[in-house]
Protein backbone atom coordinates (compact mmCIF):
# COMPACT_ATOMS: atom_id res chain seq x y z
CA UNK A 1 0.00 0.00 0.00
CA UNK A 2 1.37 3.42 -0.92
CA UNK A 3 1.77 6.26 1.54
CA UNK A 4 -1.12 8.14 0.01
CA UNK A 5 -3.46 5.16 0.47
CA UNK A 6 -2.45 4.78 4.09
CA UNK A 7 -3.10 8.42 4.85
CA UNK A 8 -6.49 8.23 3.14
CA UNK A 9 -7.57 5.24 5.19
CA UNK A 10 -6.24 6.93 8.33
CA UNK A 11 -8.25 9.96 7.42
CA UNK A 12 -11.44 7.93 6.82
CA UNK A 13 -10.75 6.05 10.05
CA UNK A 14 -10.66 9.35 11.91
CA UNK A 15 -13.95 10.43 10.31
CA UNK A 16 -15.44 7.08 11.22
CA UNK A 17 -14.53 7.47 14.90
CA UNK A 18 -15.88 10.99 15.16
CA UNK A 19 -19.01 10.76 13.00
CA UNK A 20 -20.23 7.15 12.78
CA UNK A 21 -22.60 7.35 15.78
CA UNK A 22 -23.91 10.69 14.64
CA UNK A 23 -24.61 9.34 11.15
CA UNK A 24 -26.33 6.22 12.52
CA UNK A 25 -28.70 8.19 14.70
CA UNK A 26 -29.42 10.64 11.92
CA UNK A 27 -30.21 7.81 9.49
CA UNK A 28 -32.20 5.88 12.02
CA UNK A 29 -34.80 8.65 12.09
CA UNK A 30 -35.58 7.80 8.47
CA UNK A 31 -35.22 4.03 8.37
CA UNK A 32 -37.44 1.42 9.94
CA UNK A 33 -34.68 -0.51 11.62
CA UNK A 34 -31.46 0.38 13.36
CA UNK A 35 -29.69 -2.44 11.50
CA UNK A 36 -30.50 -0.75 8.19
CA UNK A 37 -29.29 2.60 9.50
CA UNK A 38 -26.02 1.06 10.61
CA UNK A 39 -25.62 -0.81 7.32
CA UNK A 40 -26.06 2.39 5.35
CA UNK A 41 -23.76 4.33 7.68
CA UNK A 42 -21.08 1.67 7.39
CA UNK A 43 -21.50 1.50 3.62
CA UNK A 44 -21.04 5.27 3.48
CA UNK A 45 -17.59 4.96 5.03
CA UNK A 46 -16.68 2.03 2.82
CA UNK A 47 -17.52 4.12 -0.24
CA UNK A 48 -15.41 6.95 1.06
CA UNK A 49 -12.60 4.51 1.75
CA UNK A 50 -12.66 3.32 -1.86
CA UNK A 51 -12.50 6.88 -3.22
CA UNK A 52 -9.04 8.24 -2.38
CA UNK A 53 -9.70 11.27 -4.60
CA UNK A 54 -12.40 12.60 -2.32
CA UNK A 55 -11.05 14.39 0.73
CA UNK A 56 -13.60 16.65 2.38
CA UNK A 57 -11.77 18.85 4.83
CA UNK A 58 -14.20 21.48 5.91
CA UNK A 59 -17.60 19.83 6.03
CA UNK A 60 -17.20 16.09 6.47
CA UNK A 61 -20.74 15.69 7.81
CA UNK A 62 -22.19 17.30 4.70
CA UNK A 63 -20.30 14.87 2.49
CA UNK A 64 -21.26 11.86 4.65
CA UNK A 65 -24.90 12.93 4.53
CA UNK A 66 -24.80 13.20 0.76
CA UNK A 67 -23.31 9.75 0.29
CA UNK A 68 -25.66 8.18 2.83
CA UNK A 69 -28.63 9.86 1.20
CA UNK A 70 -27.73 8.39 -2.20
CA UNK A 71 -27.32 4.92 -0.69
CA UNK A 72 -30.64 5.22 1.06
CA UNK A 73 -32.42 6.27 -2.13
CA UNK A 74 -30.98 3.25 -3.88
CA UNK A 75 -32.15 0.93 -1.12
CA UNK A 76 -35.65 2.38 -1.04
CA UNK A 77 -36.00 2.50 -4.78
CA UNK A 78 -34.93 -1.13 -5.03
CA UNK A 79 -37.61 -2.11 -2.51
CA UNK A 80 -40.27 0.05 -4.20
CA UNK A 81 -39.48 -1.50 -7.58
CA UNK A 82 -39.56 -5.03 -6.23
CA UNK A 83 -42.90 -4.53 -4.54
CA UNK A 84 -44.43 -2.81 -7.56
CA UNK A 85 -43.14 -5.50 -9.93
CA UNK A 86 -44.57 -8.34 -7.83
CA UNK A 87 -47.86 -6.45 -7.58
CA UNK A 88 -47.95 -5.86 -11.33
CA UNK A 89 -47.34 -9.56 -12.00
CA UNK A 90 -49.96 -10.47 -9.43
CA UNK A 91 -52.56 -8.32 -11.19
CA UNK A 92 -51.65 -9.48 -14.66
CA UNK A 93 -53.55 -12.64 -15.51
CA UNK A 94 -51.34 -13.65 -18.40
CA UNK A 95 -48.15 -13.63 -16.31
CA UNK A 96 -46.79 -16.83 -14.89
CA UNK A 97 -44.75 -17.14 -11.73
CA UNK A 98 -41.05 -16.35 -12.22
CA UNK A 99 -38.41 -18.69 -10.86
CA UNK A 100 -36.24 -17.23 -8.09
CA UNK A 101 -33.36 -16.87 -10.57
CA UNK A 102 -35.55 -15.08 -13.10
CA UNK A 103 -36.90 -12.81 -10.40
CA UNK A 104 -33.43 -11.85 -9.17
CA UNK A 105 -32.25 -11.18 -12.73
CA UNK A 106 -35.35 -9.19 -13.50
CA UNK A 107 -35.03 -7.00 -10.40
CA UNK A 108 -31.50 -6.12 -11.41
CA UNK A 109 -32.66 -5.25 -14.93
CA UNK A 110 -35.53 -3.21 -13.50
CA UNK A 111 -33.10 -1.07 -11.56
CA UNK A 112 -31.02 -0.43 -14.66
CA UNK A 113 -34.11 0.41 -16.74
CA UNK A 114 -35.43 2.62 -13.95
CA UNK A 115 -32.20 4.58 -14.02
CA UNK A 116 -32.23 4.72 -17.83
CA UNK A 117 -35.73 6.22 -17.98
CA UNK A 118 -35.64 8.14 -14.71
CA UNK A 119 -37.36 11.51 -14.87
CA UNK A 120 -39.22 10.89 -18.13
CA UNK A 121 -43.02 11.41 -18.08
CA UNK A 122 -45.19 8.28 -17.89
CA UNK A 123 -46.42 8.61 -21.50
CA UNK A 124 -42.85 8.86 -22.77
CA UNK A 125 -41.90 5.72 -20.83
CA UNK A 126 -44.98 3.87 -22.08
CA UNK A 127 -44.18 4.81 -25.68
CA UNK A 128 -40.57 3.77 -25.41
CA UNK A 129 -41.38 0.44 -23.72
CA UNK A 130 -43.91 -0.49 -26.40
CA UNK A 131 -41.29 0.20 -29.07
CA UNK A 132 -38.31 -1.33 -27.28
CA UNK A 133 -39.95 -4.31 -25.64
CA UNK A 134 -42.88 -5.16 -27.87
CA UNK A 135 -41.37 -3.92 -31.15
CA UNK A 136 -44.50 -1.96 -32.11
CA UNK A 137 -44.39 0.56 -34.99
CA UNK A 138 -45.39 4.17 -34.40
CA UNK A 139 -48.90 3.80 -35.88
CA UNK A 140 -49.43 0.77 -33.61
CA UNK A 141 -48.19 2.66 -30.54
CA UNK A 142 -50.38 5.65 -31.43
CA UNK A 143 -53.43 3.37 -31.61
CA UNK A 144 -52.50 1.54 -28.41
CA UNK A 145 -52.03 4.70 -26.33
CA UNK A 146 -54.64 6.85 -28.08
CA UNK A 147 -52.18 9.57 -29.05
CA UNK A 148 -51.07 11.03 -32.38
CA UNK A 149 -48.19 9.59 -34.40
CA UNK A 150 -46.55 12.97 -34.09
CA UNK A 151 -46.55 12.58 -30.27
CA UNK A 152 -45.13 9.07 -30.58
CA UNK A 153 -42.19 10.46 -32.60
CA UNK A 154 -41.66 13.26 -30.08
CA UNK A 155 -41.79 10.89 -27.12
CA UNK A 156 -39.39 8.46 -28.79
CA UNK A 157 -37.00 11.34 -29.43
CA UNK A 158 -37.09 12.36 -25.76
CA UNK A 159 -36.46 8.83 -24.49
CA UNK A 160 -33.68 8.10 -27.00
CA UNK A 161 -32.11 11.47 -26.34
CA UNK A 162 -31.87 10.67 -22.63
CA UNK A 163 -30.39 7.20 -23.27
CA UNK A 164 -27.80 8.66 -25.64
CA UNK A 165 -26.88 11.36 -23.13
CA UNK A 166 -26.30 8.72 -20.45
CA UNK A 167 -23.96 6.94 -22.88
CA UNK A 168 -21.73 10.01 -23.09
CA UNK A 169 -21.67 10.75 -19.35
CA UNK B 1 -20.27 19.11 -30.27
CA UNK B 2 -21.77 16.36 -28.17
CA UNK B 3 -25.22 17.94 -28.40
CA UNK B 4 -25.04 17.89 -32.16
CA UNK B 5 -23.93 14.27 -32.18
CA UNK B 6 -26.72 13.25 -29.81
CA UNK B 7 -29.32 15.11 -31.84
CA UNK B 8 -28.22 13.43 -35.07
CA UNK B 9 -28.16 10.00 -33.45
CA UNK B 10 -31.61 10.61 -31.91
CA UNK B 11 -32.92 11.56 -35.33
CA UNK B 12 -31.64 8.31 -36.87
CA UNK B 13 -33.05 6.06 -34.16
CA UNK B 14 -36.44 7.77 -34.18
CA UNK B 15 -36.65 7.16 -37.92
CA UNK B 16 -35.41 3.57 -37.88
CA UNK B 17 -37.85 2.46 -35.19
CA UNK B 18 -40.91 4.03 -36.76
CA UNK B 19 -41.70 1.00 -38.89
CA UNK B 20 -41.58 3.26 -41.95
CA UNK B 21 -37.84 3.39 -42.63
CA UNK B 22 -36.90 2.37 -46.16
CA UNK B 23 -33.89 0.35 -47.30
CA UNK B 24 -32.34 3.63 -48.43
CA UNK B 25 -32.78 5.06 -44.90
CA UNK B 26 -30.96 2.08 -43.41
CA UNK B 27 -28.15 2.46 -45.95
CA UNK B 28 -27.69 6.15 -45.13
CA UNK B 29 -27.73 5.35 -41.41
CA UNK B 30 -24.94 2.77 -41.84
CA UNK B 31 -22.93 5.28 -43.87
CA UNK B 32 -23.34 7.91 -41.13
CA UNK B 33 -22.40 5.42 -38.45
CA UNK B 34 -19.23 4.34 -40.27
CA UNK B 35 -18.18 7.88 -41.22
CA UNK B 36 -16.72 8.75 -37.80
CA UNK B 37 -15.36 6.52 -34.98
CA UNK B 38 -17.31 8.60 -32.46
CA UNK B 39 -20.57 7.78 -34.25
CA UNK B 40 -19.69 4.10 -34.19
CA UNK B 41 -18.71 4.27 -30.49
CA UNK B 42 -21.92 6.03 -29.50
CA UNK B 43 -24.11 3.56 -31.41
CA UNK B 44 -22.33 0.66 -29.76
CA UNK B 45 -22.75 2.20 -26.32
CA UNK B 46 -26.46 2.69 -26.89
CA UNK B 47 -26.84 -0.92 -28.01
CA UNK B 48 -25.05 -2.05 -24.85
CA UNK B 49 -27.26 0.12 -22.64
CA UNK B 50 -30.42 -1.14 -24.28
CA UNK B 51 -29.18 -4.72 -23.97
CA UNK B 52 -30.72 -4.76 -20.49
CA UNK B 53 -34.14 -5.09 -22.16
CA UNK B 54 -33.21 -8.59 -23.26
CA UNK B 55 -33.96 -9.80 -19.75
CA UNK B 56 -37.66 -8.82 -19.65
CA UNK B 57 -37.92 -9.92 -23.29
CA UNK B 58 -36.51 -13.36 -22.52
CA UNK B 59 -38.86 -13.70 -19.56
CA UNK B 60 -41.87 -12.62 -21.60
CA UNK B 61 -42.58 -9.63 -19.38
CA UNK B 62 -44.96 -7.25 -21.14
CA UNK B 63 -44.40 -3.52 -21.52
CA UNK B 64 -47.48 -2.94 -19.38
CA UNK B 65 -46.16 -4.91 -16.39
CA UNK B 66 -42.78 -3.22 -16.71
CA UNK B 67 -44.40 0.20 -16.83
CA UNK B 68 -46.42 -0.52 -13.69
CA UNK B 69 -43.26 -1.53 -11.85
CA UNK B 70 -41.40 1.58 -12.98
CA UNK B 71 -44.31 3.74 -11.89
CA UNK B 72 -43.66 2.61 -8.30
CA UNK B 73 -44.04 5.71 -6.15
CA UNK B 74 -41.02 6.77 -4.13
CA UNK B 75 -42.93 8.37 -1.32
CA UNK B 76 -40.34 8.00 1.40
CA UNK B 77 -37.71 9.51 -0.82
CA UNK B 78 -39.55 12.81 -0.75
CA UNK B 79 -39.79 12.68 3.03
CA UNK B 80 -36.05 12.25 3.24
CA UNK B 81 -35.30 14.93 0.70
CA UNK B 82 -37.10 17.43 2.89
CA UNK B 83 -35.55 16.13 6.09
CA UNK B 84 -31.98 16.16 4.91
CA UNK B 85 -32.12 19.28 2.78
CA UNK B 86 -29.44 21.77 3.54
CA UNK B 87 -26.75 19.41 4.71
CA UNK B 88 -25.69 18.15 1.30
CA UNK B 89 -22.80 19.09 -0.98
CA UNK B 90 -22.44 17.93 -4.56
CA UNK B 91 -20.08 15.05 -5.28
CA UNK B 92 -19.35 13.06 -8.42
CA UNK B 93 -21.40 10.03 -9.35
CA UNK B 94 -18.23 7.99 -9.86
CA UNK B 95 -17.80 7.86 -6.12
CA UNK B 96 -20.91 5.75 -5.81
CA UNK B 97 -20.20 3.36 -8.62
CA UNK B 98 -19.02 0.33 -6.64
CA UNK B 99 -20.74 -0.60 -3.40
CA UNK B 100 -18.69 -2.92 -1.23
CA UNK B 101 -19.38 -5.30 1.65
CA UNK B 102 -19.81 -4.05 5.16
CA UNK B 103 -18.09 -6.76 7.12
CA UNK B 104 -15.05 -4.60 7.79
CA UNK B 105 -16.95 -2.04 9.72
CA UNK B 106 -19.70 -3.84 11.58
CA UNK B 107 -19.08 -6.21 14.46
CA UNK B 108 -22.22 -8.08 15.45
CA UNK B 109 -24.01 -11.37 15.79
CA UNK B 110 -26.59 -11.91 13.13
CA UNK B 111 -28.89 -14.76 12.18
CA UNK B 112 -30.41 -15.23 8.74
CA UNK B 113 -33.80 -16.48 7.62
CA UNK B 114 -34.72 -19.68 9.41
CA UNK B 115 -31.51 -19.69 11.42
CA UNK B 116 -31.25 -19.88 15.23
CA UNK B 117 -27.94 -19.52 17.00
CA UNK B 118 -26.53 -19.81 20.51
CA UNK B 119 -23.61 -17.56 21.43
CA UNK B 120 -21.58 -17.83 24.62
CA UNK B 121 -20.30 -14.45 25.82
CA UNK B 122 -17.01 -13.63 27.57
CA UNK B 123 -18.62 -13.70 31.04
CA UNK B 124 -20.21 -17.11 30.47
CA UNK B 125 -23.68 -15.71 29.70
CA UNK B 126 -25.52 -17.21 26.75
CA UNK B 127 -27.62 -15.56 24.09
CA UNK B 128 -30.01 -17.58 21.93
CA UNK B 129 -30.93 -15.61 18.83
CA UNK B 130 -34.10 -16.36 16.92
CA UNK B 131 -34.12 -16.12 13.10
CA UNK B 132 -33.48 -12.73 11.45
CA UNK B 133 -32.06 -11.16 14.57
CA UNK B 134 -28.95 -9.10 15.20
CA UNK B 135 -27.13 -7.93 18.32
CA UNK B 136 -23.96 -6.11 19.34
CA UNK B 137 -21.98 -7.01 22.46
CA UNK B 138 -20.59 -4.01 24.34
CA UNK B 139 -19.05 -5.22 27.58
CA UNK B 140 -16.79 -3.02 29.68
CA UNK B 141 -15.66 -2.83 33.30
CA UNK B 142 -18.86 -1.06 34.39
CA UNK B 143 -21.58 -3.09 32.74
CA UNK B 144 -22.50 -5.82 30.32
CA UNK B 145 -24.52 -4.22 27.55
CA UNK B 146 -26.09 -6.11 24.65
CA UNK B 147 -27.65 -4.03 21.91
CA UNK B 148 -30.51 -5.88 20.24
CA UNK B 149 -30.65 -4.25 16.85
CA UNK B 150 -33.50 -6.33 15.55
CA UNK B 151 -35.37 -9.50 16.30
CA UNK B 152 -35.57 -11.75 19.32
CA UNK B 153 -33.25 -13.32 21.84
CA UNK B 154 -33.33 -15.35 25.01
CA UNK B 155 -30.65 -14.34 27.52
CA UNK B 156 -29.21 -16.72 30.11
CA UNK B 157 -27.26 -14.38 32.33
CA UNK B 158 -24.15 -15.46 34.25
CA UNK B 159 -23.87 -13.98 37.72
CA UNK B 160 -21.60 -10.96 38.15
CA UNK B 161 -22.26 -8.70 41.16
CA UNK B 162 -20.15 -5.85 39.86
CA UNK B 163 -21.45 -5.49 36.34
CA UNK B 164 -25.18 -5.25 35.64
CA UNK B 165 -26.52 -7.03 32.56
CA UNK B 166 -28.53 -4.77 30.28
CA UNK B 167 -30.16 -5.04 26.90
CA UNK B 168 -30.73 -1.94 24.81
CA UNK B 169 -33.28 -2.11 21.98
CA UNK B 170 -34.43 0.68 19.69
CA UNK B 171 -37.24 1.61 22.05
CA UNK B 172 -36.39 0.26 25.49
CA UNK B 173 -33.64 -0.61 27.95
CA UNK B 174 -33.84 -3.80 30.00
CA UNK B 175 -32.07 -4.42 33.26
CA UNK B 176 -31.94 -8.06 34.33
CA UNK B 177 -32.23 -9.08 37.97
CA UNK B 178 -32.78 -12.74 37.30
CA UNK B 179 -30.90 -15.05 35.01
CA UNK B 180 -33.32 -15.89 32.21
CA UNK B 181 -35.47 -13.59 30.16
CA UNK B 182 -36.63 -13.08 26.61
CA UNK B 183 -36.95 -9.95 24.54
CA UNK B 184 -38.28 -9.34 21.05
CA UNK B 185 -38.60 -6.11 19.13
CA UNK B 186 -39.57 -5.77 15.51
CA UNK B 187 -40.75 -2.59 13.84
CA UNK B 188 -41.37 -0.80 17.11
CA UNK B 189 -43.41 -3.59 18.70
CA UNK B 190 -41.74 -5.31 21.61
CA UNK B 191 -42.32 -8.16 24.04
CA UNK B 192 -40.45 -9.06 27.22
CA UNK B 193 -40.86 -12.30 29.17
CA UNK B 194 -39.27 -12.57 32.63
CA UNK B 195 -38.67 -16.29 32.95
CA UNK B 196 -36.59 -16.41 36.09
CA UNK B 197 -36.17 -13.28 38.20
CA UNK B 198 -37.45 -9.79 37.54
CA UNK B 199 -36.68 -7.51 34.62
CA UNK B 200 -36.83 -3.73 34.79
CA UNK B 201 -37.96 -2.14 31.52
CA UNK B 202 -37.41 1.53 30.74
CA UNK B 203 -39.24 2.67 27.64
CA UNK B 204 -37.69 5.37 25.53
CA UNK B 205 -40.06 8.08 26.74
CA UNK B 206 -39.21 7.43 30.39
CA UNK B 207 -42.00 5.04 31.40
CA UNK B 208 -40.69 2.26 33.67
CA UNK B 209 -42.08 -1.17 34.49
CA UNK B 210 -40.84 -3.81 36.93
CA UNK B 211 -41.80 -7.14 35.39
CA UNK B 212 -41.92 -9.92 37.98
CA UNK B 213 -40.72 -13.43 37.21
CA UNK B 214 -43.23 -15.56 35.36
CA UNK B 215 -44.83 -12.59 33.64
CA UNK B 216 -44.77 -11.08 30.18
CA UNK B 217 -45.66 -7.74 28.67
CA UNK B 218 -45.96 -6.22 25.20
CA UNK B 219 -44.97 -2.66 24.46
CA UNK B 220 -45.24 -0.28 21.55
CA UNK B 221 -44.63 3.37 20.74
CA UNK B 222 -47.53 4.46 22.97
CA UNK B 223 -46.81 2.45 26.10
CA UNK B 224 -46.95 -0.92 27.83
CA UNK B 225 -49.76 -3.41 27.31
CA UNK B 226 -51.27 -5.36 30.23
CA UNK B 227 -48.89 -7.58 32.26
CA UNK B 228 -49.90 -11.21 31.92
CA UNK B 229 -48.72 -14.51 33.35
CA UNK B 230 -46.23 -15.94 30.88
CA UNK B 231 -46.95 -19.14 29.00
CA UNK B 232 -44.50 -21.59 27.52
CA UNK B 233 -45.54 -20.34 24.07
CA UNK B 234 -43.16 -17.37 24.12
CA UNK B 235 -40.07 -19.55 24.39
CA UNK B 236 -41.22 -22.46 22.23
CA UNK B 237 -39.04 -21.20 19.35
CA UNK B 238 -35.96 -22.08 21.39
CA UNK B 239 -36.86 -25.72 20.78
CA UNK B 240 -37.91 -25.05 17.20
CA UNK B 241 -41.65 -24.87 17.79
CA UNK B 242 -44.36 -22.34 17.26
CA UNK B 243 -46.97 -22.71 19.97
CA UNK B 244 -50.22 -20.75 19.86
CA UNK B 245 -53.47 -20.94 21.75
CA UNK B 246 -56.37 -18.91 20.46
CA UNK B 247 -54.25 -16.20 18.85
CA UNK B 248 -55.02 -14.18 15.69
CA UNK B 249 -53.64 -15.52 12.40
CA UNK B 250 -51.73 -12.24 11.95
CA UNK B 251 -49.59 -13.09 14.98
CA UNK B 252 -48.79 -16.55 13.60
CA UNK B 253 -47.77 -15.04 10.25
CA UNK B 254 -45.54 -12.51 12.05
CA UNK B 255 -43.82 -15.35 13.88
CA UNK B 256 -43.29 -17.18 10.58
CA UNK B 257 -41.78 -14.22 8.74
CA UNK B 258 -38.26 -14.69 10.12
CA UNK B 259 -38.44 -18.26 8.80
CA UNK B 260 -39.85 -17.45 5.39
CA UNK B 261 -37.55 -16.46 2.58
CA UNK B 262 -39.32 -13.88 0.43
CA UNK B 263 -42.66 -12.12 0.36
CA UNK B 264 -45.37 -13.37 2.71
CA UNK B 265 -48.64 -11.49 2.29
CA UNK B 266 -51.65 -11.74 4.55
CA UNK B 267 -55.09 -10.62 3.41
CA UNK B 268 -56.42 -8.34 6.21
CA UNK B 269 -59.79 -10.06 5.80
CA UNK B 270 -58.45 -13.25 7.40
CA UNK B 271 -55.88 -11.69 9.77
CA UNK B 272 -58.24 -11.95 12.75
CA UNK B 273 -59.02 -15.69 12.43
CA UNK B 274 -58.19 -17.50 15.68
CA UNK B 275 -55.51 -20.17 15.64
CA UNK B 276 -54.40 -22.83 18.10
CA UNK B 277 -51.73 -25.44 17.61
CA UNK B 278 -48.15 -26.57 17.92
CA UNK B 279 -46.05 -26.37 14.75
CA UNK B 280 -42.48 -27.12 13.73
CA UNK B 281 -40.90 -23.77 12.81
CA UNK B 282 -38.31 -25.23 10.50
CA UNK B 283 -40.85 -25.85 7.77
CA UNK B 284 -42.95 -22.70 7.40
CA UNK B 285 -44.46 -23.90 4.11
CA UNK B 286 -45.85 -26.95 5.87
CA UNK B 287 -47.29 -24.80 8.65
CA UNK B 288 -49.15 -22.74 6.03
CA UNK B 289 -50.49 -25.91 4.43
CA UNK B 290 -51.63 -27.19 7.81
CA UNK B 291 -53.36 -23.90 8.57
CA UNK B 292 -55.10 -24.04 5.19
CA UNK B 293 -56.59 -27.41 6.11
CA UNK B 294 -58.13 -26.12 9.33
CA UNK B 295 -59.01 -22.50 8.49
CA UNK B 296 -61.10 -20.93 5.70
CA UNK B 297 -57.97 -19.64 3.96
CA UNK B 298 -56.28 -20.21 0.65
CA UNK B 299 -52.50 -20.23 0.09
CA UNK B 300 -51.30 -18.94 -3.30
CA UNK B 301 -47.68 -19.56 -4.25
CA UNK B 302 -46.19 -17.69 -7.19
CA UNK B 303 -42.82 -19.09 -6.37
CA UNK B 304 -41.54 -20.32 -3.05
CA UNK B 305 -40.46 -16.73 -2.57
CA UNK B 306 -43.84 -15.21 -2.84
CA UNK B 307 -46.79 -16.49 -0.86
CA UNK B 308 -50.22 -14.96 -0.35
CA UNK B 309 -52.62 -16.04 2.39
CA UNK B 310 -56.18 -15.02 1.53
CA UNK B 311 -59.79 -16.00 2.16
CA UNK B 312 -60.73 -19.39 0.73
Amino acid sequence: MSGADTSHSDYVGGLFRSHYDWLCSRLHRHLDSRAHAEDIAADTFVQLLSSPGVVPIRQPRALLTTIAQRLMYQLWRRRDLERAYLDALDNDETSTAPSPEDLAQMLEALQAIDHLLDGLPAKVKATFLLSQLNGLTYPEIAAELGISQRSVSDYMARALNRCLRLCLE
Amino acid sequence: MNDELIDTATHWYVLLRSGQATAADWQRYHQWRASDPRHEALCQQLETRLGVFQIPQAQGVSGKVLQQALDAPSSRRQVLQVALAGAGVAIGAALLAKPMGLSELTADIRTGTGERRTVTLADGSELLLNAQSAADIQFDSQRRLVRLREGELLAKVASDRNRPFQIQTDHARLHAYGNRFLVREREGQGQVVALNGAVQIDRQDGERLQLAAGHEVHYGPTGFGPVEASSSAATAWVDGFLQVRDRPLAEVIEALRPYHNGVLRLDPGVAGLRVSGLYRLDNPQQILDTLARTLPIHITRRTGLWVTVSAA
